[in-house]
């Protein structure tokens, strides 16, 4: 169904365009992130894809990056970041506030 | 299994248009997550007027069933200026999440509600039609928030009418602080679009909002939005004051 419910929007004339994007890389463990901050290119869009190692459900989240998104137990999941500005974004596990990290872009 | 389910649940409740549906629908679903949400207006007119202190107040309950599907039970509560609040509809809102935010070009979602009226004599309803977001950072040294929801209406069940009616909604936000987030949003109405008529009957709003909330990890996140609006026709009343206020939470 939402294949269909997006190729119905895909028939919509909006410009919908894919890139090749610079690609890094989370793990949560132990409930904490491994690593804790994270260095990205600024200007650039991210590719984050972030491992949940736990046995336990966690959530990304980051009010500065805009982004939430659950991260079942044993799973991984891809989020989208920026472009940013050069600059220190915080994130943080919602289920587990004391998991705490940075995306650092340069 | 769960495609049939989601047919469903999409089928069995139905819309009379409420004022408190003034408010921008967002693309994205969060999986396993609950909302519980509360909307209210209040529009402003001149003495005698229908819309003179008319109230809308909508209080519903979500829920991320799927990482791309958000189903949403809501009551609809409205009175006419001077008139008694009235239980109008129970309605099934379902969001669907079609790409992954900030993947493409687009945020893209589908929205879909049947609203069941309360009001004897009075049509059911259905509203559908695409979410549109764009995210665009580093305008002027700021992040901005752009989304647009282009909605079809139609009623459904006895005393339903042939008419197909237009809602867009519009809200474009600097993204300053979690906390506090400034940002301008429209809204329209077109009751019937093959007979639309002129602009003065049609009701159009314009006006600023602020938009923010608070992380309470790990007991989720408090949310509110407070717009104010201006009529842009005599149909739209002289002004309006909207409020969103909403607690989500995931298990």
């Amino acid at each position: 169904m939402r294949r269909a419910l997006l190729l119905l929007a895909l028939l919509l004339p909006w410009p919908v365009v894919a890139a090749d994007n610079p690609t890094a890389s989370l793990t949560i463990r132990n409930h904490a992130f491994d690593p804790a901050e994270l260095e990205v290119p600024a200007g650039q869009k991210i590719e984050l894809h972030v491992r949940n190692a736990d046995s336990a459900a966690a959530e990304f989240e980051s009010p500065t990056l805009h982004r939430e998104k659950v991260v079942p137990a044993g799973q991984e999941v891809v989020i989208y970041v920026g472009p940013l500005r050069a600059g220190s974004y915080e994130f943080f596990d919602d289920f587990n506030p004391r998991a705490r990290g940075h995306i650092i872009a340069r | 299994m769960l495609r049939p389910v989601i047919g469903l649940a999409a089928l069995p409740l139905l819309a009379v248009p409420a004022l408190a549906d003034l408010k921008v629908r967002m693309p994205d679903v969060e999986l396993g997550e609950f909302e519980f949400e509360h909307n209210g207006l209040i529009t402003f007119d001149s003495k005698g007027s229908s819309l003179n202190r008319a109230q809308s107040y909508t209080n519903s309950i979500g829920y991320g069933v799927l990482p791309w599907w958000k189903i949403e039970l809501e009551g609809e509560l409205a009175s006419g200026g001077g008139e008694h609040m009235l239980w109008e509809a129970v309605t099934l809102e379902n969001t669907f999440q079609l790409t992954e935010p900030g993947e493409y070009f687009f945020n893209l979602g589908m929205f879909f509600e049947y609203s069941q009226s309360t009001l004897r004599n009075e049509p059911n309803g259905v509203t559908f039609g695409p979410i549109i977001q764009k995210e665009l950072n580093d305008v002027l040294g700021v992040n901005t928030l752009h989304t647009l929801n282009l909605f079809l209406t139609h009623d459904v069940g006895h005393n339903s009418s042939k008419a197909t009616g237009f809602e867009y909604a519009w809200q474009s936000l600097v993204l300053t602080h979690p906390l506090i987030n400034p940002g301008i949003e429209f809204y329209g109405t077109i009751d019937d679009l093959a007979q639309a008529g002129p602009t003065s009957q049609q009701q159009h709003y314009v006006g600023p909002v602020l938009v923010g909330g608070v992380s309470l990890a790990p007991y989720g996140n408090l949310k509110y939005q407070l717009g104010y609006l201006w009529g842009l026709t005599p149909a739209s009343g002289r002004s309006a004051i909207r409020w969103k206020l909403e607690y989500e939470i995931s298990f």
